[in-house]
Formats: C-alpha cells, sequence, structure tokens
C-alpha cells in the first residue's frame, strides 16, 4: 500500500512536471507572446517580468526559475495588469469555484446514485424510461444550453432566483444545477449500468440460491460492486465540474476562477492563463490521486498487485 | 423411503429478442430422500436450466411455462417469492459451475459461508461463526479460522469450490444440487473435490443431485442417472443399466466418447456428429433426430414417448416402442440375441 | 396420432444434417443495419442528420440574405411579431414596434415592408409620434403595466395580432443579421469542423493506437504512457491553451480539436488490436509472410471496426461541444463568420429582451447532439458482438 502511494505521487509530480513543461513550451512559442524580445508592455510591467522571469537569460534557466517559483506556490506578475499576481487571481476566484464545484459534486452524487440505481432495478419499467430519457437530455444538451434555459425561466420569468451573483445562498442553486447536469446524468448512467452488469453476475444468483432477499441482495452484495466503476470516474468528474465551471461563472456573472480564467483569455494575459492552467491541472492531479485510494481501499483485489 | 422431489412435466422457455428458447420441455422425474442422482448431458441441454426453475432462479427472461416441482409434497413452482426463500438455502441449496465467478469478490469468505445461516437461523453472531468456520474445516480449508478473514481472490479455483460446498451444506439442506461442481476445474483438482464430495456424501443425509456432462464422473458418484438432450429426458437408468445396456442412441453415443484407460490405444474417442439442436426451433419430433444414425421416418414427426426397458429404466426412443419392426432396430435385435 | 405411410423407414442423416446447416446466413453489415434499423432513436437521429447537412449544405443557396449582410433598420426583430392593425388612415394596415422604438410597417403576411418615418417625440405625454401615409400614429409608453402601445391620434390603441415574421423567419440579430441564414452558416461551420476534427482524430489515432497495439512491449508502454499523460488534465484544458496560441479562428479550431480529442480513440484501437493479435488469422497472415503493416490494414483494423465505428461518431458531437463551448468563451470562429457557439455567446447579454437569439442556435446544438448521440448507441447496439448469434 505504502509503496503504491509512493509509486502513485511519484507519478502524479512527473504528471505535473509535463504539463508545466508543456505549458512552458506553448507559451514561449507564441508571437509577441510574455518571453519573446517584441513586447510592448507598460514600463513597469516590464520590468517586473524581465526581473521575475531573468527574461535576458537563457531559456532552460527561465524554465528552471518559473518550477522554483512553483514549488513555493509563486506563480508569478500579471501580465497584463500592473502590481497584479496571478496567486491573486486565484486566491481571489477559487474559493468560489471550489464551493460551487463540491456543492456540485455533492448535489450529483446525492441524485445520481440513488437514481441509477433506481433505473436498474426497475429496469425496463416506465421509472427506467424516464429516468433514462433525463439522462440522455442531461449528457447530450450542453452545460451553457442548461444554464442559459435555467436562468432564462427560473430567474426572467419566473423570478424564482438572482440573475446574477451569490450573494445568498439561492444564487448557487441554478449555477449549481447547471454545472451538474452531465456529471449527473453520466453517473446515473454509469450506476445503472453498473449495477445492472453486477446483479447479473453468478454470484448474484448464489445469494439469491441462499434465500437472501430482493432487497438484501442489492444492499449486501450489489451496489458495493456497482459503486467501484463510479468510483473510478470520480476523479475526472470532479476535473470536468472545475473545468467546466468557466462557462458557467460565465453566464451568472460569479466572480471565480473560470471568469479569471476566461478573462485572461480575453485580455491574452499570458503569465495568468499559464499559471491558472497550472493551477487547474495541480488540483486535478491530486483529486484523481486521491479517489485512486479510495478505489484501492473499497476494493481488496487491488491489495496485492 | 419417501419422494423427496418429484417434477412433473416440467416446461420452461426463454423469452429473448431472437424469440422463444424452449429449454426444457416437458421433464418429469422423481428422487428420493438420501438418493444420488446423476444428470448428464451435452453443453445447453437444459440440465442447469431444469434446476434453476424449480429454484425459481431463472434469469428474467425466462419462465416456467407449465408443470411442477413437488419438494415434501409442496409444490415450488406455484410457491410465492418469499416462501421460496425460506427453502432455497435452507433446504435445497446449489453449487455452481464456476468458482471464480460464484463468490462475491468483495465480502469475506467467512461471511459468505456464513450468510445462509444468518438468513435461516436465530443463532448469535459467534456461534455463527464457529459453524461457518466447522465447516470451512470440514472441506479441508486449512487453517479455516484465519482463512475466515480473506478475499474469494486470494484463493485458488479448487479452494473457492471447497467454499462453495461449504456454504451449500452449513444449513444441512435435505437436497443439494451441484451444478457441474467440477467442470471449470483442472483434473487433479476435480478429483480432489470428487473425493470431498463423497467423503461428505457418506457422512450426510442430504439427497444430492450431480450434474455434470462427464459420464464417467456422474459414474462414481450416483445410484441413478437422467439423460438429457434438447431440453427433454432421453432415458433414465441404474448406473449399472445405463452402462451395460444402454437403451438410446444418444447415451451409447456419450459412452462411446468416454476415454477408458484400460483399452488399447486402437479404440479412438468417437465424438458424437453434428452439433445439438437450436432450441429456438427445435425439431418436431426426436431432438436427436439430425445426429441419430438410427432415425426413421417416425422420429421426425413426433416426439417418442416414454418406453420402459425396465421396472428402473425408461427410455425416449421410438425404436423401443411396440410398434417399431424387430429387423434393423438395435434394441430389439440385443434382444433377441441375448435370448 | 397420424403417421405418414412408412413411419418406421430410416433417414439418410447425412442429407438432413446437409440441409439443416445451408441455413440463411446474412452478412456483417447487412446484420448491423438490420438491428440498426430496428432502433427507432437511432433512425430517427439518422435522419435529423441527413436534414442538418442539406439545412448547411443548400440552405444558404436558397436564402434571400446572406449571413454578413446587415440591415440596421431591423435589428432585434423577434420571429413572431406582435402588430398593431392601424384604421382610420388612408391605407389600412400593420406597424411592429421594435425595441429602440421605432415603427416599422408591416405587410398582411407579415413581411417587414419599411420604416415608418419618425416625426417628433412628445415628452409631455409619452409618446412618440409617426407618419404613416399622412396620418399620425404614436407610440405610448406612458403606461408601464400595458407596456408599449400604438395608438391613434385619439388616443385610443389599435387593435394587436400576432404573426410570423415573414421576412426573417427566425428573426433578425442586434445587426439586423438574418437569424435563420445564420444558423444554416453555423451549421455548415459546425457540421465542418465536427466531421474532419473527427476525421483527423480517426486517422490519428488509428495510426497511434495501431502501431502502439501491434508493436507492444516497450513501445507500447511508452506510447500509452503519453496518452495516460495527456489524458490526466481535462482535454478542454489543451484546446483552450491551443486556441491562445493558434488565435481564434476556423482553421485554429479543427487544429486545437484535432491535436487533442485523438487519445480515446488511440485507446479504443490499441484495445482491440491488442485482443485480436493473437487470434489465429493473424498468426496465419504471419506464417503465409504478409508484412506487419499489412497484417494491420488488411486484417486488424477491419476486425476492430465496432468500437472504432461507435467511437468515431460519438467524436462528432464532442467535437461539435467542444466548438460551441470554445466559442461560447470567445476563442471560436472570428466575427463576421458564425457558428453555433458564436451566436449563442452573442445572444447571451440580450438574452432576457430577445431570447430567440440564444434559442434557434441552442436548440441546433442540442438537436445535432442528440442525433449523433442516438446514432452512436444505435451503432454500438447494433454492432456488439456479443449480442450477435
Ligand atoms: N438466460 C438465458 N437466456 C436465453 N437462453 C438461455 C438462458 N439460459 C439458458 N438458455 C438456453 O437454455 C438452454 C439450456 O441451457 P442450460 O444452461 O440448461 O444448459 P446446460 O445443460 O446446463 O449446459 P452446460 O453444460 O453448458 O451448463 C440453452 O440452449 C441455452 O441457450
Ligand atoms: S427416436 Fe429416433 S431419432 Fe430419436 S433416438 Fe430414437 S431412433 Fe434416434
Ligand atoms: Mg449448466
Amino acid at each position: 500500500m505504502i509503496w503504491y502511494i509512493a509509486k502513485r505521487i511519484a507519478s502524479m509530480f512527473a504528471t505535473l512536471f509535463v504539463v508545466v513543461l508543456l505549458t512552458f513550451l506553448l507559451m514561449h512559442s507564441i508571437p509577441g507572446g510574455p518571453f519573446t524580445a517584441e513586447r510592448r508592455l507598460p514600463e513597469s510591467v516590464e520590468r517586473a517580468l524581465v526581473k521575475k522571469y531573468k527574461l535576458d537569460a537563457p531559456l532552460h534557466v527561465q524554465f528552471f526559475d518559473y518550477v522554483k517559483g512553483l514549488l513555493v506556490f509563486d506563480l508569478g506578475p500579471s501580465f497584463k495588469y500592473e502590481g497584479r499576481s496571478v496567486n491573486e487571481f486565484i486566491t481571489e476566484g477559487f474559493p468560489l469555484s471550489s464551493r460551487l464545484g463540491l456543492m456540485s459534486i455533492v448535489f450529483t452524487l446525492f441524485l445520481a446514485l440513488p437514481l441509477g440505481s433506481i433505473s436498474a432495478i426497475k429496469s425496463g419499467k416506465w421509472q427506467d424510461i424516464l429516468i433514462m430519457f433525463l439522462a440522455t437530455m442531461g449528457i447530450t444538451i450542453p452545460s451553457f444550453v442548461i444554464a442559459t434555459g435555467l436562468m432564462y425561466v427560473f430567474s426572467f420569468r419566473l423570478g424564482w432566483f438572482p440573475v446574477f451573483g451569490v450573494s445568498s445562498v439561492k444564487g448557487y442553486i441554478l449555477p449549481m444545477i447547471a454545472l451538474s447536469g452531465y456529471s449527473l446524468a453520466f453517473i446515473t448512467r454509469l450506476m445503472r449500468s453498473s449495477l445492472l452488469e453486477v446483479m447479473g453476475q453468478d454470484y448474484i444468483r448464489t445469494a439469491r440460491a441462499k434465500g437472501l432477499s430482493e432487497t438484501g441482495i442489492v444492499l449486501k452484495h450489489a451496489l458495493r460492486n456497482a459503486l467501484i466503476p463510479v468510483v473510478t470516474i470520480l476523479g475526472p468528474t470532479l476535473a470536468s465540474l472545475l473545468t467546466g465551471s468557466f462557462v458557467i461563472e460565465k453566464i451568472f456573472a460569479l466572480p471565480g476562477m473560470g471568469i479569471h480564467f476566461v478573462t485572461s483569455i480575453a485580455n491574452r494575459d499570458y503569465t495568468a492563463i499559464m499559471g491558472i492552467t497550472i493551477f487547474y491541472a495541480t488540483i486535478l492531479v491530486a483529486m484523481v490521486f486521491i479517489v485512486d485510494i479510495f478505489y484501492v481501499m473499497i476494493d481488496p483485489r487491488i491489495k496485492l498487485q | 423411503m419417501a419422494g423427496l422431489l418429484e417434477v412433473k412435466n416440467l416446461t420452461t422457455s426463454f423469452f429473448t429478442q431472437n424469440g422463444e428458447v424452449k429449454a426444457v420441455r416437458d421433464i418429469s422425474f422423481s428422487l428420493d430422500q438420501g438418493e444420488v442422482l446423476g444428470i448428464v448431458g451435452e453443453s445447453g441441454s437444459g440440465k442447469s436450466v431444469t434446476f434453476l426453475s424449480i429454484l425459481g432462479l431463472l434469469a428474467d427472461s425466462g419462465r416456467v411455462k407449465g408443470g411442477q416441482a413437488l419438494f415434501n409434497g409442496k409444490d415450488l413452482i406455484g410457491a410465492g417469492k418469499s416462501e421460496l426463500r425460506k427453502i432455497r438455502g435452507n433446504d435445497i441449496s446449489m453449487i455452481f459451475q464456476d468458482p471464480m465467478s460464484s463468490l462475491n469478490p468483495l465480502k469475506l469468505i467467512g461471511a459468505q459461508v456464513a450468510e445462509s445461516l444468518e438468513i435461516h437461523t436465530n443463532l448469535g453472531r459467534a456461534e455463527i461463526r464457529r459453524k461457518a468456520i466447522m465447516m470451512l474445516e470440514r472441506v479441508r480449508i486449512p487453517e479455516a479460522a484465519k482463512r475466515y478473514n480473506s478475499y474469494p481472490h486470494e484463493f485458488s479455483g479448487g479452494m473457492r469450490q471447497r467454499v462453495m460446498i461449504a456454504m451449500s451444506l452449513i444449513c444441512n439442506p435435505s437436497l443439494v444440487i451441484a451444478d457441474e461442481p467440477t467442470t471449470a476445474l483442472d483434473v487433479t483438482i476435480q478429483d480432489q473435490i470428487l473425493k470431498l464430495l463423497r467423503e461428505l456424501r457418506r457422512d450426510m443425509q442430504s439427497a444430492i443431485v450431480f450434474i455434470s456432462h462427464d459420464l464417467s464422473v456422474i459414474a462414481g458418484m450416483c445410484q441413478r442417472v437422467i439423460v438429457m438432450y434438447g431440453g427433454m429426458i432421453m432415458e433414465e437408468a441404474s448406473i449399472e443399466e445405463l452402462f451395460e445396456t444402454p437403451a438410446h442412441p444418444y447415451t451409447m453415443g456419450l459412452l462411446r466418447s468416454i476415454p477408458v484407460i484400460d483399452q488399447d490405444k486402437d479404440s479412438m474417442l468417437e465424438p458424437i456428429p453434428g452439433s445439438p439442436p437450436d432450441m429456438l426451433a427445435p425439431p418436431a419430433g426426436c431432438p436427436f433426430v439430425v445426429r441419430c444414425v438410427h432415425a426413421r421416418s417416425i422420429c421426425r414427426e413426433s416426439v417418442p414417448p416414454y418406453n420402459t426397458v425396465s421396472e428402473t429404466h425408461r427410455s425416449r426412443c421410438w425404436l423401443w416402442s411396440s410398434d417399431a419392426p424387430v429387423s434393423g432396430n438395435i434394441f430389439k435385435e440385443r434382444g433377441v440375441a441375448r435370448a | 396420432m397420424e403417421i405418414t405411410a412408412v413411419p418406421w423407414d430410416k433417414i439418410d442423416i447425412e442429407k438432413e444434417t446437409m440441409e439443416t446447416i445451408a441455413g440463411e446466413q446474412r452478412s456483417f453489415a447487412q446484420d448491423v443495419w438490420y438491428r440498426f434499423k430496428k432502433r427507432p432513436s437511432a433512425v430517427a437521429g439518422f435522419c435529423v442528420v441527413i436534414l442538418l447537412v442539406l439545412f448547411a449544405v443548400f440552405g444558404p443557396l436558397l436564402s434571400r440574405h446572406t449571413y454578413f449582410e446587415q440591415n440596421l433598420a431591423f435589428v432585434n426583430i423577434p420571429p413572431f411579431l406582435k402588430v398593431w392593425k392601424i384604421e382610420g388612415a388612408g391605407t389600412p394596415g400593420s406597424a411592429y414596434i421594435t425595441q429602440n422604438l421605432k415603427l416599422v410597417e408591416v405587410s398582411k403576411d407579415g413581411r417587414l415592408v419599411a420604416p415608418i418615418p419618425f416625426v417628433r417625440e412628445d415628452i409631455s405625454k409619452k409618446r412618440i409620434l409617426f407618419d404613416y401615409s399622412g396620418t399620425v400614429v404614436a407610440i405610448d409608453y406612458s403606461d408601464r403595466a400595458q407596456g408599449l402601445r400604438l395608438v391613434g391620434t385619439d388616443g385610443s390603441a389599435f387593435l394587436t395580432k400576432k404573426v410570423w415574421n415573414g421576412t426573417y423567419l427566425l428573426g433578425t440579430d442586434s445587426l439586423g443579421r438574418d437569424m435563420l441564414t445564420r444558423l444554416m452558416f453555423g451549421a455548415r461551420i459546425s457540421l465542418t469542423v465536427a466531421f474532419i476534427a473527427a476525421f483527423i482524430n480517426l486517422i490519428i489515432g488509428i495510426l497511434y493506437g495501431g502501431i502502439s497495439g501491434y508493436l507492444g512491449g516497450n513501445v507500447d508502454n511508452a506510447m500509452m504512457r503519453v496518452v495516460d499523460v495527456i489524458s490526466t488534465i481535462p482535454l478542454t484544458l489543451y484546446v483552450i491553451l491551443i486556441m491562445v496560441i493558434l488565435d481564434s479562428g476556423f482553421l485554429s479550431i479543427i487544429v486545437a480539436l484535432s491535436s487533442v480529442y485523438w487519445v480515446s480513440m488511440a485507446r479504443v484501437v490499441r484495445g482491440q488490436i491488442m485482443a485480436l493479435k493473437e487470434q489465429e488469422f493473424v498468426l496465419a497472415a504471419r506464417t503465409i509472410g504478409t508484412s506487419p503493416m499489412g497484417i494491420v490494414m488488411r486484417h486488424l483494423i477491419p476486425n476492430s471496426l465496432g468500437p472504432i465505428i461507435v467511437t468515431a461518431t460519438m467524436l462528432i458531437p464532442t467535437a461539435i461541444f467542444v466548438e460551441s463551448f470554445m466559442s461560447f468563451i470567445g476563442l471560436g470562429v472570428s466575427a463576421p463568420m458564425a457558428s453555433w457557439g458564436t451566436m449563442c455567446n452573442d445572444a447571451l447579454e440580450t438574452m432576457k429582451s430577445t431570447p430567440h437569439q440564444l434559442f434557434a442556435p441552442a436548440f441546433a446544438i442540442c438537436l445535432t447532439m442528440f442525433s449523433f448521440n442516438f446514432i452512436g448507441d444505435g451503432l454500438r447496439d447494433a454492432l456488439d458482438p456479443k449480442l450477435r448469434k
């Protein structure tokens, strides 16, 4: 187990290193980008940049400098705004985004697991057909369409929720639903197919042959086994909830990380784009790691490997 | 001896996308207390489905279309779900073919063995655990108390099948259905499991239905044999009768395909040519007709009735019919020759 | 029981067996098509996609408008017009009040004829006066509860009626461009991007996965490590980065999509190749001396087509989605070109007043996504060898 964790941590850092390298090189290749000579920037920003990135130094020195900064969680100054650092963008935006993301994952799991199970148990009945119809909608309708639709109906037409902002808890509800839409549908479908698959396994027949009731079989033998595939995709799901939030934050005008990212893109604030990308990547890799460890804990078959 | 299980005209079909799969057609037999009955037949002949029907364990697409299965005089086919649950695992238990997939990979071995006791008795936790460990010892799991806390993937195939056997015997059922308990195992492991089953049989009172497609395995276990083909019973006989005077062309084919060790090497195994019938559209007459070298016109038209060969021996072959001509009839000519 | 004339005749079983074996055999393609046809949703999706393609290819040719032509007199006109029937004038007619408080004459069949000349604004009465062929009519904005009204000189409001916009069937956008034409043009962009990206991804995925799976061993390990690393990060992030570097535009989005989404395809292809590699026909081909590339192209790839086709089909909705997503955050095709995503993005600000500008492209995206997903599901079931008897 310790070996496994050590190995996973090592590979996590390797992945992150590759990501940082890739992003760094990509940013370097931009004509007029942050690390090329022909820039037209305010004097003070220019000075900050040159100082920060040792722009007169060779490429590899710059890179290691940047990495050194990363190791102490320093993402450098903004490329566009004088006196602002990328760290500031993150500390401003991330609390809201992570709150929204966490609410969404909780919302997703609370709905998706029971819905998927009902759908599987009532396979072929109207409950299943209804749930699967909704899930198909959730998978196919892009989040920004869901978001705008929700906003139009519930904020403009019915006036139940505020249009913009999160001054009250109410403000989180529509963004949360819109953000969860895809994952909710996806996990519902996954839970259904996983439980159906498990229910068709030989060991379920063994449990039936022991005289266990159907409810007992689902609760004691099927659910835990069916959850394993769901756990494996929790990492990527968190990922999609975090990255999906660009659009949701934009539509609902929430001052989160997504907004900062989108504005940075629009402003061509390269250091911010780079810093936020790396920050996202780190979070995601860490999430996947945590989920993997959790996965090892619930599936005894993996320990021996 | 009182009849323990009496199956009458059992008929089961699966309703699939491609149509109705007539898996079991009009099966009747009976079983006494403590008796060991062998069921033999090729893959797909309906052996498993017969007993899954009786226990109400068919897949969702399967339905018993008719017939009865009287267990201690009570019809299991018409029984309610909860009644049937009380019998399953307690009075009738089943050992399945594939020990690799028949144990829940995420549950402890011990918990899985003990589960039947939890369902069917009111014993305390400690007592249940004690009994489960005892049962594991009886099926020769080394260090049973320690292995109680293992997961199935830590066990070999043979060990898992021992666990399955322990699981099926823990409630002292009056009938154990062993559905090809050794088919998925290596030959040496197979022998060990068979040996274990024979030993257990000696000090148990349970009746056993032993399903296999291997006549030689059946021969070592059973007193009486039912031969199935195409969802029907083809022949039923005591083990001696079956080997000495087989009364059905399919059985004769099966016998020819058993390797006999002490014969000279020339006598090659002869698999029966052809393949089993498509159960979506089984032949109207004898299911064996397309592969039978003795087939007559009538065999294609209608299903042969059970014909009595002796008190303990019946065969579903037209050649035993009283109308059947003697000349060119292997069974009647054999009788003539012997007389 | 009725028995034929000679019930005890022997049958020639050889012949019988031959007859039963020589049953009707459907080819693989027929089989797939047969099962695909059985799913109404898949067939419906298929039909919708065909219609969409026709809509995208021929629609703009048949339209009276172009996607870039602006008509600032007719901005933000909805598809359904609330027209006021002007009576008592020399020539009775109808008029529509635009959002920026202009008056437009509307013909009987809902066509926009021309703006009605403005006379003056009467601030005290809260009225804006217009000259409709000699008669003075006024937009009355005095009463908030009732909203805008068109009134005659006597101050009484005209009757209203809803008509379908005959000039711009789906209304106009904020620059007075025809929504329907833009939608058709957007379909061109979105579908072209999706098809090209899916195709390139398919090729890269087949090559990468095919080579990795075929060679196996260390090469395979290394190649799959790369895929693993790439897919650790959500692919949208890469697409964003690449778009930032290439600058938004039609080609950039294709390049960005094509350079990232092949990883899933590569995985599928590799899995298929690995599974098939050990099968007899490959060994047979090897012993005859067919070259490795020949084996991959002639034997392995045709045999693993099923899951590859499904993955490729599913790449199309993914591409459409990512394209609209990119356009939506301002990284899509550049103006005046329109994709469905940019149209949604443009419409977002004015969603409250002109929802039609948002709903039309959003509906188009959803419809397309649905169709491709249904086709994909249908194909998956139809191609699943497990169901094949
Ligand atoms: N769930 C099912 N759906 C459809 N058909 C089924 C199903 N289960 C069994 N069958 C069909 O019923 C017939 C009898 O199957 P059964 O499992 O009883 O065979 P068997 O004699 O036990 O063979 P084996 O030696 O392989 O276990 C077969 O033709 C099989 O195709
Ligand atoms: S009934 Fe006819 S076909 Fe069937 S086994 Fe007997 S001889 Fe052969
Ligand atoms: Mg079986």
